[in-house]
């Protein structure tokens, strides 16, 4: 290797090193355990909403009046908090769907004319963790390639959809000449990189002011997928981390949109006991198929539009009781994993919830948030008035110093949220 | 000092006294615009503010405008539009909104002219500095024609690239695109991808046809008997086939006969069939599907009449791991076969002989994609011994081997340099080719095949800057950079040879040269790839598969019909350019293109077969125009219900490029009530009695109310569908009745309408509206840039210019590529 290379390697070790420096003990590839678990973040989306009257409680506090959504949760109603009241500004897109896209980053107006999505609160915590973990993040999704997470640019990352393509890029070793492939067109990639790097320098210098934005992302990025590929290198050369559970079987059939939800959801307490990531951001959405869920007949996204008729709603509410269970089982797996002291939950800040406070009408305030784990106080229902709303922001500026990721604010907050 | 540093910077790259000389102009021009950025009309817009707009829009204000923050440096982009919006506001007399002070309109006058001048002196000089366009990247699809028609190669490329993200106008559009470190890793992926897919040196696919015969495949016989409610007993065994009543896949799957794809490549596949107790034509369709899941695709589809047996043939890029099968569609009554079974059904059905597959076709092995970029080489073939070692880390065996007839870094340049200026779509500059060749040589050096090696410099090229980028120096574009804007305008790809000629002998630029061009690239079937992205994302038709209707209300919609609405709606555009029909057509036509499915759909007799061709609309029937056109009509529904603001919304926004804001945050949304008692009408009614929603909703919601009269599928109705109590429906035939449909409503202006056609009058004196606004989409989108506003006078003398022949579609195209819009940077 050339002189300049080393000099940044070198760099960014001790960049990373000063910044985080439990990192070698808490690797587990070294296979000691870990002095203080560290924080983890886990975002889950069911794009379609929770059905109001079947989850708000009448009551607030600790001693709130459970309903027949918190009934599915009942086992671990201490172990999370239910907000309401919580919505970002300005989720009026061009589609009324649109605020998907913003439920983890809240930009204002999206799919509007000139619309440009901003970072996801999942890629901010990732992007400051960096390579700390094989991977920095992990997105995944029960049915598209469509996410959730934005970079800085606004880029959505697609989501991983078959958890077997997923736990064997986390904890298979791969032939050994698929390996051999991989790791030369890294290294193949990073001395193309190397000289994409000062094409785009020149490119630059000669090009017209307008331009430069263009160019500068493009060169930013390449020295970014430069950095990003001498950690994947590295990462490379240790081993991955063994798990007892066998590979999961992908369900092919898009219908059966409640055991693809469980299958990620039990992929989520692999991705962070063995420290793969400690970001996971999952997209729970299959607008239209009809979900195989005894009773139900109809599309979800039909169903969701129940124009308040009473059969569709009872479709309805089979659905997201099955999704709910599937929040409770993570919860579940979450408690039963020991690590140190605590549990795995206790270190990982759970957030479920949705884009949508009322499908019917395409409502995105008021959204039902729940968060559960991640050490804080739980067991209460934080209500809010009608009318007395707070940025969800707030909360996600929480989750983030939980992380020990520092920040006054995020997007839209204006403080962070406390309870 | 700043301005030499400049120049010392550049001259490395470009030198040469005439480029130095262009650049001490360009440099002055910098020095010159420091001064235009000045605050001229500050003197006199700011009485306006005073007087008029302060009383809102100060400190205090809950509107997205403050002018006690707002400067007057219109060099500032941010400031810049702020002003642009206050000029619109206060030009169309929008602001100060009814009821408050006015301001005399002397001073309002003076205060719009010299905002006006300086807004478009500030706007030219930055369009005379920078160029008008920046620069902007290939979109996804852009980039996998690019390396369709480059590499030969027809892999789906563009999936593995990030999304492009929905900025709400065009994906073209530099100013809305993101790059990042994503696209710069999927880029390295996807140009591995596509070599890999060029460079094919397996052995030579068998293209022995497969055939199922489904009257004698053993894994089909198993089902003809099986019990109901284990999936069999749908199928009945022939004399020469086997006769299927109902849509569904698992009996018929080629591969589950042994049928399996192992190469990727073009397949003919052939289907041998007949109608079956039917005295109507029947429709055949084959489906194509993936085990990687995926939706069902339809290959094609196909009309039996009864008596005839056909055999019908379809061609289809087709991978390992895919499967087909043919299938019924469309037919009546097909629950009873679920309920009885098949076997003394007297329903109508398609008898399935057989299916044939045969290939992959090619004309050449190794394949002409290989060929054409490996160049001047010998492929030799390797016997068994050699090819059982030949398995590389690309994992798998080789049955060729190429041979060089020179130095196999000689063969990197030579390769290099023939792709390298097609990449570029510019002569390379010295350098740039050798910059890539060198990084072949360590991979040399260290041992590696050829092809491996020559793989790392074609990487770098297909994630270079200048081959992702459309950028070009401000003023008038070179022949080259015309092309490029060209070929991306109407073909989404790079330039082809002719253009390449053109440009290279200077002749491009000439008007007439180039007027032949756009006829001759028009007139190319990959003109089509235009039509398909333009009306995609301008017509938003991408979204035609976004909602799947209500399966009780709707029966008769499946995904045959879906897809023909699309079609449709892009046969229409494109037979407005070959034609060189008007722009109200887009309004009112006494043609659109219909197949069978679809004109029964609207209720059009005498159109036969699968096939669309174009169909004079008889008098009586509701269709003509966009408006009237399935993909339209469903795109703006949800699938349930029918919105009269998201239709109102799509009339003003797509149409008439007059976008309503969006609704205040504190609006609320339509909570849809389907049983029954009271209309959407009902429900708009009331809101629009409030000021702050019928500001907009005025104009909203009577081209919404219009088309009422229009289902959710594009269905003519005069009464609403409501679900059927027992909410079970077996026919495809829908019978529970709603409410009468109400289409009237008064527009905007106080105009009246009984209902869409009347509608359909008042919006043809509109038409100018939608000329202007379909000349400006297509600029923005042929060129990359929103309208600034500057261009505004351009884009209207255009217009004026185009309205005394009726805006003809083909001649605004070739307007507008002589524009200087289009023609400078």
């Amino acid at each position: 290797m050339h002189q300049p290379l080393k000099r940044r390697t070198f760099l960014k070790a001790t960049g990373v090193s000063l910044a985080l420096p439990l990192l070698e003990t808490m690797s587990p590839a070294l296979g000691s355990a870990p002095a203080a678990a560290p924080k983890r973040m886990v975002c889950i989306c069911t794009t379609l909403g929770l059905h109001p009257p079947s989850l708000w409680p009448r009551t607030s506090g600790a001693g709130y009046e459970s309903t027949e959504y918190l009934d599915l949760l009942k086992d671990h109603r201490k172990d999370f908090t239910l907000f309401s009241g919580l919505e970002h500004e300005g989720q009026t897109g061009r589609d009324p769907h649109n605020c998907e896209l913003t439920w983890l980053t809240a930009a204002q107006g999206p799919g509007l004319g000139g619309f440009r999505n901003s970072i996801s609160v999942d890629q901010y915590a990732a992007e400051k963790l960096g390579y700390v973990t094989r991977f920095p993040s992990v997105v995944i999704s029960s049915n598209s390639a469509k996410s959730q997470s934005f970079t800085s640019s606004g880029v959505m990352v697609p989501a991983e959809r078959s958890p077997a393509k997923l736990f064997s890029k986390m904890f298979l070793k791969g032939n050994a000449r698929q390996v051999e492939k991989q790791k030369r067109r890294l290294s193949d990639g990073r001395s193309i990189l190397d000289s994409l790097r000062s094409q785009a320098k020149k490119l630059r210098r000669g090009t017209s002011r307008s331009d430069n934005r263009q160019l500068d992302e493009y060169y930013e990025s390449i020295r970014k997928a430069e950095k990003d590929l001498a950690e994947v290198q590295a990462w490379m050369g240790k081993p991955k981390p063994k798990v007892e559970a066998p590979p999961p079987d992908d369900i092919r059939d898009k219908r059966n949109l409640v055991g693809r939800t469980q299958l990620l959801m039990n992929m989520v307490p692999l991705i962070l006991q063995t420290d793969s990531s400690r970001v996971v951001a999952v997209m729970i959405q299959d607008h239209y198929s009809v979900p195989q869920v005894d009773g139900v007949s109809l599309e979800h996204h039909n169903l969701s539009h129940h124009g308040r008729d009473k059969s569709k709603i009872e479709q309805l509410k089979k659905i997201e009781s099955a999704l709910l269970n599937c929040f409770g089982s993570l919860l579940g797996q979450l408690k039963a994993k020991k690590e140190g002291a605590g549990t795995l939950l206790g270190s990982s800040s759970v957030l479920f919830g949705s884009n949508l406070g009322n499908a019917n009408s395409h409502d995105p305030r008021n959204l039902p948030i729940f968060l559960a784990g991640g050490g804080f106080r739980h067991g209460g229902y934080v209500a809010r008035r009608k009318g007395d709303t707070a940025p969800l922001c707030n909360l996600f500026v929480t989750m983030l110093n939980n992380m020990g990721l520092e920040t006054e604010s995020f997007a839209q907050s204006n403080g962070a949220l406390s309870w | 000092m700043q301005t030499v540093q400049t120049l010392v910077n550049r001259e490395d790259y470009k030198p040469g006294a005439r480029k130095l000389a262009f650049l001490l102009i360009t440099s002055c021009c910098i020095f010159a615009a420091g001064e235009v950025s000045g605050q001229d009309f500050k003197a006199e817009v700011a009485p306006l503010v005073k007087a008029a707009c302060l009383k809102c829009h100060d400190g205090d204000t809950k509107t997205r405008l403050d002018f006690e923050q707002l400067g007057y440096d219109l060099s500032d982009p941010a400031t810049f539009r702020k002003w642009e919006l206050v000029f619109d506001r206060v030009d169309t007399g929008e602001m100060p909104p009814k009821g408050k002070a006015r301001p005399s309109p002397g001073l309002r006058a003076k205060a719009l002219d010299s905002l006006k001048r300086d807004l478009l002196k500030e706007n030219l000089s930055r369009q005379r500095r920078e160029g008008r366009v920046p620069a902007r990247r290939l979109t996804r699809l852009e980039y996998e024609y690019t390396m369709r028609d480059l590499l030969l190669v027809r892999e789906d490329l563009a999936k593995i690239l990030p999304a492009e993200s929905d900025s709400g106008g065009f994906d073209t559009v530099g100013a809305g695109q993101g790059i990042s470190p994503l696209h710069i890793r999927s880029y390295l992926d996807a140009a591995d991808f596509a070599i890999d897919a060029a460079i094919n040196l397996r052995s030579r696919p068998k293209v022995k046809p497969k055939v199922i015969d489904y009257r004698h495949s053993s894994y089909v016989d198993m089902w003809h008997d099986r019990e109901l409610r284990r999936g069999g007993s749908i199928t009945r065994k022939l004399k020469d086939a086997v006769a299927v009543f109902v849509d569904q896949e698992h009996i018929l799957k080629s591969d589950n006969s042994g049928l399996h794809i192992r190469d990727p490549g073009i397949y003919s596949i052939k289907v041998a069939a007949y109608a079956y107790q039917s005295r109507k034509p029947l429709t055949l369709t084959i489906i194509h599907t993936s085990e990687k899941g995926g939706g069902a695709q339809l290959l094609g589809a196909f009309d039996l009449i009864p008596g005839k047996p056909r055999t019908v043939e379809v061609k289809a890029l087709l991978k390992p791991g895919d499967y087909l099968y043919p299938s019924v569609a469309g037919l009546t009554y097909p629950k009873r076969v679920y309920i009885r079974g098949a076997q003394k059904y007297k329903g109508e059905g398609i008898a399935m002989k057989t299916i044939r597959v045969e290939g992959p076709l090619f004309e050449s092995w190794p394949p002409q994609s290989t060929r054409r970029l490996l160049g001047d080489v010998e492929y030799k073939e390797l016997n068994w011994l050699r090819r059982r070692q030949s398995a590389g880390p690309d994992g798998y065996r080789r049955a060729f081997e190429v041979v060089l007839k020179r130095k196999p870094l000689e063969q990197v340049a030579d390769i290099l340099g023939r792709l390298a200026p097609l990449a570029f779509r510019r002569p390379a500059r010295a350098g740039e080719t050798e910059a890539l060749v060198s990084l072949a040589r360590p991979a040399l050096e260290a041992g590696r095949k050829f092809t491996d090696a020559l793989r790392v410099p074609l990487r770098a090229l297909f994630s270079s800057p200048a081959f992702l980028f459309h950028g070009g120096e401000p003023g008038k574009l070179d022949d080259f950079a015309l092309a490029t804007r060209l070929s991306y305008f109407l073909w989404k790809s790079l330039p082809d040879e002719k253009l390449f000629e053109l440009a290279r002998a200077g002749e491009l630029s000439d008007p007439k040269v180039l007027a032949a061009q756009v006829d001759r690239m028009l007139d190319d079937q990959k003109s089509m790839r235009f039509v398909e992205d333009f009306l995609g994302q301008w017509l938003r038709l991408r979204e035609i598969n976004a909602t799947t209707p209500d399966e009780k209300l709707y029966p008769e919609f499946n995904e045959i019909l879906g897809q023909g609405m699309r079609k449709e709606t892009e046969l229409f555009f494109a037979s407005l350019i070959k034609e060189n029909l008007g722009v109200s057509n887009l309004l009112d036509s006494d043609f659109t293109f219909l197949n069978r499915p679809l004109a029964n759909h609207y209720g059009i007799k005498g159109v036969a077969g699968q096939h669309f061709r174009k169909v004079k609309i008889p008098p009586d029937s509701p269709r003509g125009g966009l408006l009237t056109q399935g993909s339209i009509l469903k795109i703006t529904a949800n699938g349930t219900v029918t919105s009269p603001v998201m239709r109102g919304n799509f009339v003003l926004t797509n149409l008439l490029g007059t976008p309503p804001d969006p609704p205040p945050p504190t609006a609320g949304t339509v909570e849809p009530d389907t049983r029954g008692n009271t209309t959407i009408r009902e429900i708009l009614a009331a809101h629009r009695d409030e000021e702050t929603c019928n500001r907009c909703h005025r104009e909203i919601d009577p081209p919404g109310f219009a088309l009422e009269s229009f289902d959710p599928i594009g269905g003519f109705r005069t009464r609403y569908r409501s679900t059927p109590p027992n909410g079970r429906v077996f026919s495809k035939i829908f019978s529970g009745k709603g409410p009468r449909v109400d289409a009237s409503g008064v527009t905007a202006g106080g105009k009246a309408f009984s209902g869409f056609s009347q509608y359909k009058e008042l919006l043809l004196e509109r038409e100018d509206q939608v000329a202007r606004h379909l000349i400006s989409r297509l600029l923005v989108y042929a060129t990359g840039a929103e309208i600034q506003f500057a261009d505004r006078e351009k884009v209207e003398r255009l217009a004026r210019e185009l309205s005394k022949k009726g805006y003809p579609v083909r001649t605004i195209i070739h307007k507008l590529v002589q524009s200087k819009l289009f023609r400078n940077k």
